[in-house]
């Protein structure tokens, strides 16, 4: 009996710990992939890239669709919500709690954690073939240029982070602006040279050079780089990929021949219908008759001069009460299938704003005012008088720009700090809508109370603490 | 000692030099009682007879004499400490005509001088005999001693003994778990068979443990026991409802009225900040996988998977509570271990039962709202103190509706009765090798919402047992398959009770009426959730026993879960203004399970102690898959249950998980003379939930206990003493629920395709360097027996521990992500002290009354979490305070001349913020909660009845987001008749208000939802079932019926409390997302309360 015991309960213990190891080694699940196989084939590899985009684009009022344009227009002077939860960006009495300033700066962040693993995963990879490569690589630069070149205007000096380790990420200090834009440029002229020109598909939803050599331009001009921005704006216009439409209704469709990059409608079936843009699924008036919960101030209205094509094709009235109110209308599908619009990351009409206003800078007023000349003779408007002084230019470039890329991506409220004029142009109009409302400091947002109760090193904006 | 000792830096070390000192202290007492000679006596004037007793107990040595010699001895007068037996033996004897012989462990007195008589030696008789159940079946490992001498041996799988020199005066002393003990004196018999009954003493009643079985008065750990007729009187859908009350320590809580809606079950408190704190369920030796299977919620909130077994089908439920009862599950026994044992055939001629009942149920309670017009003079009053004009848009109930309408929105909603039938059929037979019962159960039951939906199941259980004619072999199978099928709605909309009492359901037209952006309750009928739940487990277990004592066995396990649900959203429950499309959710959850667990085990008597040693492994694997599609673009609504007719069609969510598991566990269990119990656990445990270094663990525990009635100076000094037991625990346990693969550094699949292509994203920030939670558990009981048993009283105090948590490691999110999951050092206390009182108070041939009754005082602490200061839960938690306190703004009254709320300014900042002002509200876990319950029996009546109680805090109906500010289009409870009128008034009932920008309308938009002032008192005292049975038998039995009876029963009867809401135990909280982070889900007020059922029902036999 004690030798049954003696053999079969050491036999029972020790066969169980042998296999011990091996059985609780599980496979990886099916619904993920590890991350050692993401990056061994073109086809997994490119998922990768996709997936960053399928992501910004996935739900509503996400960084990349209505966020990225909507806060900043309120902030500045182009149109804002009957809902009360954006007064804080329409009076500019941002506080670090607020929950879309925070998305403001993590979600870009994580994008950047994507792009950052995207490109150590690509860049260590010896099995993707050398056109997957270079084009992925250039790609997640372009993107972390792309996510920087916000982050930074939103919020001045920030962390720069261009690795994957988050836990040191975690805790590091505010970089100064100038190095984050070295960065940007950097990485832009490294994507300029990895990107192909064409695109990945039929549609321009995922860079190219030509959207690097945009972005790039666009750099140079927010830091004072007048002739290279001039040179690689040129480069774009000159390329006959892209033009200006005649008809402004065609600028935002999906096959719109003056975009250069545009993000892909992804959650075509919340609304039931099919979703356009989340830009319109938000602005436009769900019937022919019933109200937008955005309005236009009467500032932007009344910058439109007579006869702007823009104002009639890009605003649409709708009726309150009485009361008449405007509501952008650059995307006009609420619903509706098939997806005719993408959201419209970057587009030609911009770099004729961005080459007239290096050119300008550079006192090559003529050509500047041929440049806005193309934009307004589009717009129906009238040439600019040729003889109009440097200054003068430079004050049509800024109206210009305002008009046409209202709505878009912040444009007029990066416009208005970059160029000094903030304080001069928003304090009257936003005090008119609550005394003291602006302050100087505004021009920054707030670094977000999470984000800084979590990294005891991010100090704050000044006007916030 | 715990602070200094055993919870010290290396417990484990400490653990077995402990378990060793403990082992060696009690060989070293052993030795001692069986071969000391060391007598301690003080006689004066003794009978030589009483000397020889007290020598008897102290050494063991029996006298052996005639009796007529001692009986003329001279009396004995001795004084000796620590004396050796010959020294002693000499000194009684002195001046007596007597002397002595040791033989063996006898001590033989004769005549001076005198030859040994022959008699001296004594007859060393061979005793043997079968021992018997009283169905006549042989009983195995019946324990079989002779009284007062170390001599024992166990009965053979034949229920055969034997045991050798036996004397003509023993007493042999018959013993068997389950058993009451038996003594026959030999008398001079060779052949002695015994017949046991079973144990009528709660005592000595079976309680399952883990991988086996033990008593009451032998256990070293704390479990409580649950058994089918407590679970059978109660008319409740699923299991765990049944336990409600019942045991000390376990808190269940209901979260809807709905049917299948889920339960929260805590034994002992919350020991995770994050992660599940819920036990770990065994269903016939199989885990049950209790993690609602949803892809997404419907109007009962999750389904609870507990709601597919049948309760009818189960024989038992045991709860294991103590490191001694739980440690041998490891890694997944934190939480506490709920075993479940389905029934089993009975021996004899077929018998089927029948047993049917139906009823019916309604809430439990509603709450007083005001009426029309109090409503609307409060509507007006608002905004007159606003200073504001009421239009049709802000206020279509003063100026559009019907002044006069008054629609009762509970009763319209909720207020109805639902049907409860259920009938069951079960057939249960067998012989001495073969037993088998086979069952079927059909439950159907409605809601009291206002269309015609529900719950039905069918359910069949089937059990066999075979034993070979040898009993050498054993094999036993059951399964237990159940189908169900949940009808309800996709919204719970019990949170209509406050729409505004005049407001119109229907236009002239009969078509709905809609305004603004309220919904229309009576619309959302129409949107349909259905979910069906298939349910197999199968288990069998197969048993050799090699030698007498020496068992194997496997125990091999089968679960199979598969649930589906389907929910619509047609156009007529849009608001047309609205609506965008209808649409569909599909969801398809599947899990399955495989366990097999070898074990052996092997019981040997040496002496006088037993000792019983079990070695297992285990293999376990669950594959969990499901997936969610959601539909639109369908050609009519009457086709949203068709997939196929969406013209657009979405994958939403597939999941798939592989969790694996093993171990290898052990125990013994060592007991000496039914006085000294020692009991050891241990468990290795692998996981494949954690990285690949980290997924082993070792767990074990050590428990002891002293039956001190059995000591004979502790039976003479407190002969009312019956029973008296101490015993204590100490060890560690593990928590895995985390969820699987979260150490895996991987991309996941994005929720949407782009361009065409599919596209992935970093799942996750990887860590692979995490581990178990652990649980360390304390434990120290006392259980009292007092006039044979007849009142039977235990306190437990226990301390449970739990560190090493697994939580989200917050990052700052510029690191791209928020947080990783690792281990923090945080540690969490829960202890509390649990009594149990079990009286029989009158027990009569006719009459009967038994008094059963728990309490259990728990307290919940944190003790500690470094970097709290810094961490993302800086606000969340508080160093010494519950896990789970609420803060919010502390009330200090409403102005007496502006009817505004004010709130304590804590910071003086001279303004009320959340960052500055936050007091502790209180603790959503109870202070002390429990039950009494009482059995009566009165000739053919059986009335059983019982009281749960429990007392608690929590938010009040006006708490949280949801909650409706006074005075805006929106119903409000008769409490606000209190509400502050004019200047001077003195009240807590802010003023109402209407307008959003008013001073009023922000301090109770803004501070008072979420203030003291609407968090209360929430405890009650239910009576939570009555159960009233009649024995029809002998008015049947002619007609060949064995036995009948009727019986009414009824479950959640009355409600006393002051709590301010719908029910005290849901508290009328929406928790279809509740988290343990978020302990009221989305806090949007109002489920159906908990229901009120009442049945009639009628058991007969054939």
């Amino acid at each position: 009996m004690k030798h049954t015991l003696r053999y079969i309960l050491p036999l029972l213990l020790l066969s169980a710990i042998v296999s011990c190891k091996k059985y609780v080694d599980v496979p990886p699940p099916q619904d993920q992939l590890p991350a050692e196989a993401a990056f061994t084939t073109d086809k997994t590899a490119t998922a990768t890239m996709v997936g960053l985009y399928s992501n910004m684009n996935g739900y509503n009022y996400s960084f990349a669709n209505v966020l990225a344009s909507f806060m900043p227009a309120m902030s500045a002077d182009e149109f804002y919500s009957a809902f009360t939860s954006f007064d804080a960006f329409k009076l500019n009495s941002l506080t670090p709690d607020n929950s879309y300033v925070n998305t403001l700066w993590s979600q870009p962040y994580s994008y950047i954690y994507h792009v950052n693993a995207i490109y150590e995963g690509v860049a260590a990879s010896n099995s993707l073939s050398p056109a997957v490569k270079s084009q992925l690589l250039g790609e997640a630069r372009f993107m972390r240029a792309f996510f920087y070149f916000y982050l930074v205007n939103y919020f001045g000096d920030v962390p720069l982070i261009l690795d994957t380790d988050a836990r040191k990420n975690s805790s590091l200090p505010r970089t100064p602006a100038a190095q984050v834009y070295e960065s940007i440029i950097n990485d832009l002229k490294e994507a300029v040279d990895e990107l192909q020109d064409d695109y990945q598909n039929s549609e321009r939803i995922r860079p190219n050079k030509a959207a690097a050599k945009t972005l790039l331009a666009r750099a140079y001009l927010y830091t004072g780089k007048w002739s290279d921005a001039e040179t690689l704006a040129g480069e774009v216009i000159g390329d006959n990929h892209y033009q200006l439409l005649t008809n402004l209704n065609s600028v935002f469709l999906k096959t719109s021949q003056e975009a250069i990059f545009q993000i892909a409608a992804v959650n075509t079936v919340t609304g039931a219908g099919g979703m356009n843009t989340w830009e319109g699924f938000n602005i436009v008036p769900a019937t022919p008759t019933s109200r937008s919960y955005y309005i236009i101030f009467p500032e932007l209205m009344n910058a439109f001069e007579s006869g702007d094509l823009r104002k009639a094709n890009w605003t649409k009235s709708y009726v309150v009460g009485t009361n008449t109110y405007y509501c952008p209308f650059k995307y006009q599908n609420r619903l509706i299938s098939p997806v005719v619009e993408y959201t419209t990351v970057l587009r030609l009409a911009e770099l004729y704003l961005i080459r007239a206003e290096a050119r300008a800078k550079q006192n090559k007023l003529d050509i500047a005012i041929d440049d806005l000349d193309e934009i307004r003779h589009r717009a129906g408007l009238d040439p600019l008088d040729d003889n109009l002084t440097q200054d003068q230019v430079l004050q049509a470039v800024e109206q210009e720009r305002r008009v046409e890329l209202f709505s878009e991506w912040g444009h007029r409220w990066f416009d208005l700090k970059r160029t000094n004029r903030a304080d001069a142009v928003l304090a009257p109009m936003k005090e008119a809508l609550q005394p003291s409302a602006w302050q100087s400091t505004d021009t920054l947002y707030p670094i977000p109370a999470q984000a800084r109760r979590t990294n005891v090193n991010l100090t704050q904006n000044n006007g916030y603490n | 000692m715990y602070r200094t000792g055993i919870f010290s830096s290396k417990p484990i070390v400490r653990i077995m030099k402990l378990t060793i000192f403990l082992l060696f202290a009690f060989l070293l007492k052993a030795e001692a009682k069986g071969f000391a000679q060391n007598i301690t006596l003080s006689e004066k004037n003794a009978s030589l007879e009483s000397v020889f007793k007290k020598i008897t107990r102290q050494t063991g040595y029996i006298f052996w004499y005639e009796n007529k010699l001692v009986r003329d001895a001279k009396k004995v007068t001795i004084e000796v400490r620590n004396g050796n037996l010959d020294d002693v033996l000499k000194s009684c004897l002195s001046n007596q005509e007597l002397d002595y012989a040791i033989v063996g462990n006898t001590i033989v007195i004769k005549e001076k001088n005198a030859p040994d008589p022959p008699i001296a030696r004594p007859p060393a008789v061979d005793v043997h005999g079968t021992v018997t159940d009283a169905s006549g079946k042989p009983l195995v490992a019946v324990s079989v001693t002779v009284k007062n001498s170390t001599k024992g041996t166990n009965t053979n799988d034949k229920g055969e003994y034997q045991i050798s020199g036996v004397n003509e005066t023993d007493v042999l002393v018959f013993s068997s778990i389950g058993y009451e003990n038996l003594e026959l004196p030999v008398n001079g018999r060779t052949v002695i068979n015994a017949q046991l009954t079973v144990a009528v003493n709660s005592l000595d009643e079976a309680v399952v443990i883990a991988y086996g079985k033990t008593s009451k008065r032998l256990n070293t750990g704390t479990v409580a026991s649950v058994t089918s007729q407590a679970i059978e009187d109660q008319p409740v859908a699923d299991p765990l409802s049944a336990l409600q009350g019942r045991v000390a320590g376990l808190n269940i809580v209901s979260t809807s009225g709905l049917p299948g809606s889920n339960l929260q079950v805590r034994l002992r408190g919350e020991n995770s900040l994050n992660n599940g704190s819920d036990p770990l369920y065994i269903i016939d030796g199989v885990p049950f996988i209790s993690t609602p299977l949803n892809q997404f919620n419907g109007a009962n909130g999750s389904q609870n998977p507990m709601a597919s077994i049948n309760p009818n089908d189960i024989d038992r439920i045991d709860v294991l509570k103590d490191a001694d009862a739980t440690a041998i599950y490891g890694s997944r026994a934190a939480n506490g271990v709920i075993l479940i044992s389905t029934k089993r055939g009975r021996t004899g001629k077929a018998v089927t039962d029948f047993n049917i009942y139906s009823g019916v149920s309604m809430v439990t309670r509603k709450v007083n709202m005001l009426s029309t017009s109090e409503y609307l003079a409060m509507r007006r009053e608002a905004f007159a103190a606003d200073g504001a004009a009421p239009t049709t848009t802000s206020a279509p109930d003063l100026l559009t509706w019907d002044q006069n309408a008054n629609n009762d929105w509970q009763d319209m909603l909720i207020g109805h009765t639902a049907n409860l039938t259920q009938a069951q059929a079960s057939i249960s037979g067998g012989n001495e090798t073969t037993r088998f019962l086979f069952s079927g159960t059909y439950r159907n039951e409605s809601t009291v919402l206002p269309i015609d939906l529900g719950y039905k199941r069918g359910s069949a259980h089937l059990s066999l047992d075979h034993s070979s004619v040898d009993r050498k072999f054993n094999i036993t199978a059951s399964i237990n398959y159940s189908a169900d099928k949940n009808d309800i709605i996709a919204t719970d909309i019990t949170q209509y009770y406050k729409l505004a009492p005049n407001m119109p359901v229907y236009n002239d037209d009969g078509s709905y009426y809609w305004f603004g952006s309220i919904q229309n309750p009576m619309a959302f009928l129409h949107r349909s959730y259905e979910t069906k739940t298939n349910n197999l487990i199968a288990n069998s277990v197969i048993r050799y026993t090699i030698v007498p004592g020496l068992n194997i066995r496997a125990n091999l396990g089968y679960t199979n879960t598969n649930f589906k649900q389907t929910l619509t959203l047609p156009e007529i429950s849009f608001n047309p203004d609205t609506y965008s499309g209808s649409s569909a959710q599909y969801g398809f959850s599947d899990v399955s399970s495989y366990i097999v667990e070898p074990q052996a085990d092997y019981s040997v008597k040496l002496g006088s102690s037993n000792l019983q040693v079990l070695a297992g492994a285990s293999w376990q694997q669950n594959i969990g898959e499901g997936h969610y599609l959601t539909g639109s673009g369908y050609s009519s609504d009457v086709l949203l249950q068709n997939m196929k007719d969406a013209s657009e069609l979405v994958v939403q969510n597939y999941n798939y998980s592989k969790y694996r598991y093993q171990s290898v566990f052990g125990r013994a269990t060592y007991n000496w003379r039914q006085k000294y119990l020692l009991n050891a656990t241990f468990r290795r445990d692998g996981s494949s939930r954690f990285g690949p270094d980290k997924r082993f663990g070792n767990f074990g525990s050590v428990g002891a206990a002293w039956i001190f009635s059995s000591e004979d100076f502790i039976s003479n000094a407190l002969p009312f003493l019956s029973f008296g037991k101490l015993r204590g625990s100490y060890g560690s346990t593990g928590n895995d629920q985390i969820g699987d693969y979260a150490y895996l550094d991987s991309w996941s699949s994005v929720n949407f395709p782009y361009g065409g292509s599919s596209g992935l994203y970093p799942t996750r920030l990887a860590n692979a360097e995490y581990s178990w939670e652990t649980n360390r558990k304390l434990e120290a009981a006392l259980e009292l027996g007092f006039l044979k048993n007849a009142i039977l009283f235990n306190v437990s105090y226990y301390n449970n521990r739990s560190g090493n948590q697994l939580i989200q490691y917050s990052l700052s999110p510029q690191s791209g992500f928020d947080s990783y999951i690792a281990n923090l050092p945080a540690k969490i206390e829960n202890s509390g002290w649990e009594f149990e009182v079990n009286t029989i108070n009158v027990k009569k041939k006719n009459f009967s009354w038994t008094t059963s009754a728990n309490l259990s005082i728990v307290s919940n602490k944190l003790l500690e979490y470094p970097g709290l200061a810094e961490s993302v839960d800086a606000s969340r938690y508080v160093i010494g305070k519950s896990i789970r306190i609420i803060k919010g703004y502390q009330f200090t009254g409403v102005n007496s001349q502006t009817g505004v709320a004010e709130f304590l300014d804590v910071d003086k900042d001279n303004a009320i913020s959340e960052d500055g002002d936050f007091v502790i509200l209180g603790n959503t876990l109870p202070r002390y909660y429990g039950g009494l319950q009482n059995s009566i029996t009165y000739k053919g009546w059986q009335l059983d009845f019982l009281f749960q109680f429990v007392k608690q805090e929590g938010p009040t109906i006006d708490y949280g987001a949801q909650a409706a500010i006074y005075g805006t289009l929106a119903n409000q409870t008769a409490k606000l008749e209190d509400r502050w009128k004019q200047p001077g008034d003195i009240t807590t009932v802010p003023r109402p208000s209407a307008t959003a920008s008013n001073a009023a309308y922000l301090a109770l938009n803004n501070q008072y939802r979420y203030s003291s002032a609407v968090w209360g008192d929430a405890s009650f005292i239910r009576l939570k079932n009555i159960s009233l049975k009649y024995d029809l038998s002998r008015f049947t039995r002619s007609w060949k019926i064995q036995s009948s009876s009727v019986y009414f029963q009824a479950q959640n009867l009355f409600t006393i409390t002051s709590y301010d809401g719908f029910d005290p135990e849901t508290k009328g909280f929406d928790r279809t997302t509740v988290s343990e982070v978020l302990p009221f889900g989305t806090i949007r007020p109002a489920v159906v309360p908990t229901l009120s059922t009442f049945t009639l029902g009628l058991k007969f036999s054939l």
